[in-house]
């Protein structure tokens, strides 16, 4: 635990050193966020709002930043060095995935209530859109390692994350403008499709307007799609993920 | 600690290979315990593959190794807790200080028994100057000097260096020596691997001469010399680096 904490403290300094990473990291989500509340969005598109903040946040918060976090620890050998120190393959990653979901988690909040407080509609059950923002996050940390193991240059990230991107932000987007009962059973496949769902659910509650445990119902498809997809990723990590550049 | 009687690194039959290329085809080495241990070789002789094996990087494709006793692909986290690596490639994280990496290594490395305090050990390899500039606006000579330092950092009973001394101007290849011999005195355990010959000849209590995966000569430099009835070392490794893939399988 220790050791996690120690190199995740070291990668949030390195983090904020890097410019790039930093722009990616805070600067254009945020912008995105705070450009769609600016633009006085009547308060019942508040949920699609919500949902879209969520997947730039994911995109570009955790997907970019944690994917070229990896590739340019591998370029530079750090991976390989940590790995000759004590501390466990997993710790090694939680280390350096931590600070991309410490960011993502503060961004969201703030977002999340930035967006409530100007469409002047507070999410229905918090604790649903909690439990999007926590599967959200694991996820999103699972598809980045499985974007790293198929990246060989921070470069090459530009190419590689697109496929990735595109399925959590255009899933997302097709499922908040669909009608519920009108979704196709594989949208939420994408990843971004079961995350529009329990956002949705959280902040507009359940579709029958049932209680707290009605909303948790609902929305317990789409995360039983969202730990599937992230135990596969894992396990598709897992299997494919290079530490060291060398063949 | 290890003995007399036990190597700090054992190595018999030691095969590896990359797909269809054999990179390793039946290594046999022996690091005693307190010596400086050099293994020399043209590009792609198989040093660095070797070390990777060592380091409990690369599974081994045949044969038996031990480092301290330890299986190294079994007990990697063991047996790095006692053993000092530099790798080939500078491995450093660009934006931190070097006292900032140092001490995050040292946390790192808490299986470790012992850790020389990180502001000694940017002394030690001639860095205290530099100790709060980022490592990515270090010299290239500065990171190798970075990179020995993570290696001593936990004081370790063996120390395995590919190639620490490249990139160093002479001076501070010089003070490089003086500080593994140090080390030597205080019982620690060397292998490296360098392309200097003459490093090789001023340090190595033994050597070997590696070849298409094989060692090619192997003792202390005198008996090396005086088997092959040559003059200098330099003329030893250019013997055996002409040797012909067929008189190797023989």
């Amino acid at each position: 635990m220790m050791t996690t904490v120690a190199l995740a403290r070291a990668e949030l300094v390195m983090l904020t050193r890097n410019r790039t990473a930093l722009v990616n990291a805070v600067l254009v989500p945020f912008a995105l966020g705070i450009l769609w509340i600016v633009s006085d969005p009547p308060g019942k598109f508040a949920s699609f709002g919500a949902v879209l903040q969520l997947l730039v946040l994911i995109a570009f918060t955790i997907l970019s930043v944690a994917t070229t976090t990896l590739v340019a620890r591998r370029g530079q050998h750090v991976l390989e060095r940590w790995r000759l120190s004590t501390a466990t393959n997993t710790a090694i990653l939680a280390g350096t995935l931590t600070p991309a979901l410490v960011l993502f988690t503060g961004q969201a909040t703030l977002l999340l209530a930035m967006t409530a407080y100007a469409t002047g509609s507070a999410p229905d059950r918090p604790l649903v859109l909690g439990i999007a923002v926590v599967l959200g996050g694991a996820f999103g940390c699972a598809l980045a390692c499985v974007t790293a193991a198929c990246t060989r240059t921070v470069e090459a990230t530009s190419v590689t994350l697109l496929p990735a991107t595109t399925a959590v932000i255009g899933g997302g987007i097709w499922a908040t403008t669909t009608a519920p009962g009108e979704l196709d059973w594989w949208v939420p496949a994408t990843g971004g499709g079961a995350i529009a769902g329990i956002v949705r659910i959280g902040w507009d509650g359940a579709p029958d307007g049932a209680g707290l445990g009605g909303a948790i119902g609902a929305a317990l498809p789409h995360a039983a799609w969202l730990l599937a997809l992230t135990a596969v990723a894992t396990a598709i990590a897992a299997h494919s993920f290079r530490w060291h550049g060398r063949a | 600690m290890t003995t007399t009687h036990s190597p700090a690194v054992h190595v018999r039959g030691l095969r590896y290979d990359y797909g269809s290329f054999e990179a390793l085809r039946g290594v046999d080495i022996d690091v005693h315990s307190g010596e400086l241990f050099v293994l020399l070789g043209t590009n792609g002789a198989g040093k660095t593959t070797t070390l990777d094996v060592l380091e409990g990087r690369c599974q081994p494709g045949g044969g038996s190794v031990r480092v301290l006793g330890m299986d190294p692909w079994r007990q990697r986290r063991d047996v790095t807790a006692r053993v000092g690596i530099v790798l080939q490639e500078s491995a450093l994280p660009q934006e931190l200080t070097p006292l900032e990496f140092l001490r995050l290594w040292n946390r790192l490395t808490d299986a470790a028994s012992t850790h020389i305090p990180s502001d000694d050990n940017l002394a030690c390899v001639g860095l205290a100057h530099r100790r709060d500039v980022r490592i990515g606006r270090l010299s290239g000579g500065e990171r190798r000097r970075l990179d020995l330092a993570t290696a001593l950092a936990t004081d370790p009973e063996l120390l395995v260096l590919d190639e620490p001394t490249s990139g160093l101007d002479p001076e501070t290849r010089t003070d490089t020596w003086d500080l593994l011999r140090d080390f030597l005195r205080r019982g620690t355990s060397i292998l490296l691997t360098t392309h200097y010959l003459e490093e090789a000849a001023t340090l190595a209590d033994r050597l070997a001469i590696l070849h298409r995966g094989r060692v090619a000569v192997s003792g202390p430099l005198d008996e090396v010399l005086a088997a092959r009835r040559l003059p200098t070392l330099a003329d030893v490794f250019h013997e055996v680096s002409t040797t012909t893939p067929e008189e190797v399988s023989r």
